[in-house]
């Protein structure tokens, strides 16, 4: 069984919202003495970390990436706003959003040249900031109070109401921050179920697919953690206010850990894990107080305990026992393909006035230091023409379709797309260009649902911005499902619609490229480079295959394709081009192509049966 | 057969609730070449990674020179005498080709066993490119010869069986020609195959016998040569023309 994240999210947020907002009168009702102040104090200190633990797991659980100072940009946003209000007599509103807008620009500063290089790079710069901005704290002291702090903050007032924790001002603080917290819940969930988060997942599966289907992984990644540090510094403002005191002590490098175990633990890409990992990281740390000395040790074996019990943490393990509880066992059923329907139209439309040459190489060129892999290829290819591109294995063919979508910058030489020069642009560019491509050992993104992949696809052609998604305004739901509508008709159109809610890296080899096919499309391409499409099919599929290329080109799609199913070749193109240790050795019609002894003895190592009998009787 | 090497009976597979194999049956006798062929989706892979060790199958049983497998892992499985070449090479890009040529006889490198130098003398003289290319990073190999490299990494561990997934993966006919000689050699010079293949006209002329599989099942199986006249292998797995 499994459950929609949509009622997942508004039951947590109903249930979580009125358990909380009767939180301060509990006594009221069951007497005793819950809540006393401090106790709603701890409450609202936990509050202020989700949000900076929500803000962290659209980081690691959207985009893949780690940060270690995350306890820093919160520091970051307390500090702007105690400033703002000791010395600039900001109120509450101004110096919050003055928090999150400067936060948001550090993390900018931070992302954007350190989130080129994938893996470690941007958490050890992100270890470098704390500790920097730690060290400025304690030695700025005319500035920071070093030590002693920023003490005496005022406290902020929201519509005239005075705003503190305490009964008397009708615990107006707490209903800011409780406010402020679902907020950052139903963001992170706008955000995660849009195409932004189906993007940010993407680039942290496959950074060439991304880059290919025009996803530009660097602007993807900065946005992640810019979203991620406005998260901080609201949480930095909130806590400010609550504790009217700052200084360097609660920022420190071992709150930053905290921060990632409260999301690892919670289970990164949930949406419920923030909250679950925070609650139980803290109240953990706080029971066991009771071991004294060996209280680090207990947390440490607790923390490799659960871990080792949930891998995926804990929202995520759970999740994944109830996905697996009670579901039917059923048997995929691969439908006839290509199945146009007319969804497909608005796919896939021919170009209104087509160029006399879809694609045009001329003398193009890549040398990988001293070899030459591709030595002065020209190649032309008309709106709506298959081409094909053959040769030997290590010929140079991808080399020439990693040219073409941007992945090598020729050496020399210039590409031209509907007769415009698109030379040496990058992957993401080529893609806004309109080339689509397939990868000849298939890149999907493995851990999404294959009906997520090809949205995937359709990232660029949305219209609706950041604020509009993040606040699922008319337009982008409209776009939203009318994305979604289409996708799954490209998934009729390559018969994999059976497998749409189906883990991508799940699916056979061969309905992997199907897959990728229907991705490239939802690109809406002029340009669709195939490596190796047929590889890993059946013949009864290859000829399958054959009838989509020729559906696609009739539609005025060019197509440029390389294989080496020789019969299949000879089916599908209209024009043949052959390479061999990079250079062009023949080029022509099929029919040409098949009997030139040239191409056989590079092809096929031994003249074929035809051509030895034409040479006999010559 | 009296004492297949592999013997596979009601062999189911399933992912979460997704069944890929429901109940299959297939027999490799000693020094027989089998093949399997069948569409993408009809589950072979899933039954190659099963009997193999790399899945544990969600039911039937295995048994493999006379024992009973049914749950083993693979590294246990190799130890036993089943070598596996899978699907997309799955080579060590990072390392040389002697590199991964020792890994394949991992186990008895460990042992020091002194004949794992000769084993990868013979894989040598096999495919004599490798040996032109043993010092090289095994990733900048072309396709054909990293498809080499895992069936000699594959001999290595001296198996009684070897399964191959997908030998002809995006590979030239040019290399093919060259493949698959080389594995009816190791037939006739006694190595019993398994080899599931989409290219069916490759499978049907290379093997001995040839079990057609659709929707995780076994359709029907045969000796090769009948089923390359076969009108329903024609269909769906060689090309009308034919």
């Amino acid at each position: 069984m499994t459950v929609s994240p949509r009622l997942a999210v508004g039951l947590t947020l109903g249930i979580g919202v009125a358990v909380l907002a009767f939180l301060p009168y509990w006594s009221d009702v069951f007497g005793g003495r819950f809540p006393t102040s401090f106790e709603l104090r701890i409450v609202l200190r936990v509050m202020i970390m989700a949000i900076v633990v929500i803000g962290l797991n659209v980081l690691v659980g959207g985009a893949g990436l780690v940060s270690l100072g995350h306890a820093a940009l919160y520091g970051f946003g307390a500090h702007v706003a105690a400033l703002l209000a000791l010395r600039a007599g900001f109120g509450f509103a101004p110096s919050l959003v003055a928090a999150v807008l400067g936060t948001a620009l550090v993390g900018a500063a931070l992302a954007y040249p350190s989130v080129r290089v994938r893996g470690v790079y941007l958490a050890v710069i992100t270890i470098a900031f704390g500790l920097v901005f730690v060290n400025v704290l304690r030695e700025w002291v005319s500035f920071t109070g070093g030590a002693s702090g920023l003490a005496g903050i005022p406290r902020g007032e929201v519509f005239g109401q005075r705003l503190s924790p305490g009964r008397r001002d009708g615990f107006s603080l707490y209903y800011v921050v409780l406010f402020f917290l679902a907020l950052a819940f139903v963001l992170q969930y706008t955000l995660m179920y849009s195409r932004f988060g189906r993007a940010m997942r993407a680039t942290a599966m496959s950074e060439n697919a991304a880059q290919a289907l025009g996803v530009s992984v660097i602007r993807m990644r900065t946005l992640a953690f810019v979203l991620s540090a406005s998260f901080a510094g609201l949480a930095g403002a909130l806590f400010t206010n609550l504790a009217l005191f700052v200084n360097y002590e609660t920022f420190q490098f071992t709150q930053s850990i905290q921060f990632l175990l409260m999301t690892i633990l919670g289970g990164a890409g949930t949406l419920l894990g923030p909250l679950v990992g925070t609650i139980v990281v803290f109240f953990a740390t706080v029971l066991l107080q009771a071991f004294e000395e060996w209280q680090t040790f207990a947390f440490g074996a607790l923390l490799a305990l659960v871990l080792f019990v949930m891998p995926k943490g804990i929202v995520g393990s759970f999740e994944a026992w109830l996905a697996s509880r009670g579901a039917k066992q059923r048997m995929r059923e691969t439908a006839e393909w290509p199945h146009w329907t007319p969804e497909l139209n608005a796919v896939i439309q021919p170009l209104e006035n087509p160029p006399a040459a879809a694609l045009e190489l001329r003398g193009l060129t890549l040398r990988f230091g001293g070899l030459v892999a591709v030595n002065k290829v020209d190649l032309a290819a008309k709106p709506g023409a298959v081409h094909a591109l053959i040769g030997p294995n290590g010929a140079g063919k991808s080399s020439v379709i990693n040219m073409i979508s941007g992945f090598y910058t020729p050496s020399e030489g210039s590409i031209r797309l509907l007769g415009q020069d698109v030379t040496a642009r990058d992957s993401a560019a080529m893609a806004a260009a309109g080339v689509a491509r397939t990868f000849q050992n298939t890149e999907l993104f493995g851990a999404m649902t294959v009906l997520e992949n090809v949205m995937v696809g359709f990232h660029t052609r949305y219209e609706a911005n950041l604020i509009q998604t993040l606040i699922r305004a008319p337009r982008a739901r409209w776009e939203e499902a009318r994305v979604r509508r289409e996708a799954e008709a490209l998934l009729d159109f390559v018969g994999l619609r059976d497998y749409a809610d189906e883990r991508a890296g799940a699916l056979p080899f061969g309905h992997q490229r199907r897959l990728e096919i229907a991705r490239a499309l939802a690109l809406q391409p002029r340009l669709l480079l195939l490596d190796e499409p047929a590889a890993g099919l059946t013949h009864g599929e290859i000829e399958d295959l054959v009838r989509l290329i020729r559906v696609l080109a009739e539609k005025g799609l060019t197509i440029l394709l390389v294989e080496h199913h020789v019969d299949m070749i000879m089916a599908v193109s209209d024009h043949v081009t052959v390479l061999d240790y990079g250079v062009v050795i023949a080029s022509g019609p099929p029919s040409e192509i098949q009997d030139d002894p040239r191409v056989i003895e590079a092809y096929f190592g031994h003249a074929a049966p035809g051509a030895a009998a034409r040479k006999a009787a010559e | 057969m009296s004492d297949p090497i592999l013997s596979v009976s009601g062999l189911k597979v399933s992912y979460g609730p997704i069944t890929a194999v429901a109940g299959v049956d297939i027999e490799v006798g000693r020094g027989e070449f089998v093949g399997v062929i069948g569409s993408n989706g009809a589950g072979k892979s899933s039954a190659m990674r099963a009997i193999s060790g790399v899945l544990a199958p969600a039911g039937g049983a295995i048994r493999f020179d006379g024992a009973d497998v049914t749950r083993r892992k693979s590294h246990e499985m190799v130890a036993l005498g089943l070598a596996m070449v899978p699907e997309g090479r799955m080579i060590f890009g990072d390392q040389t080709v002697r590199e991964n040529l020792l890994l394949g006889g991992f186990s008895r490198v460990m042992r020091s066993d002194p004949e794992v130098e000769d084993d990868i003398e013979r894989a040598l003289e096999l495919f004599p490119r490798l040996r032109e290319r043993l010092g090289q990073m095994a990733g900048s190999l072309s396709g054909g010869e990293q498809q080499m490299l895992a069936i000699a990494r594959g001999l290595i561990s001296r198996p009684k069986l070897l399964v191959v997934d997908e030998l002809s993966l995006g590979l030239a006919p040019k290399i093919l020609d060259l493949l698959f000689p080389i594995l009816a050699d190791l037939n006739a010079k006694g190595l019993s195959i398994l080899l599931v293949e989409q290219m069916a006209s490759y499978a049907l002329a290379v093997t001995q016998r040839t079990y057609v599989m659709e929707n995780g099942r076994v359709l029907f199986s045969g000796p090769s040569a009948e089923l390359a006249e076969d009108d329903r292998v024609l269909d769906a797995y060689l090309g009308r023309k034919h």
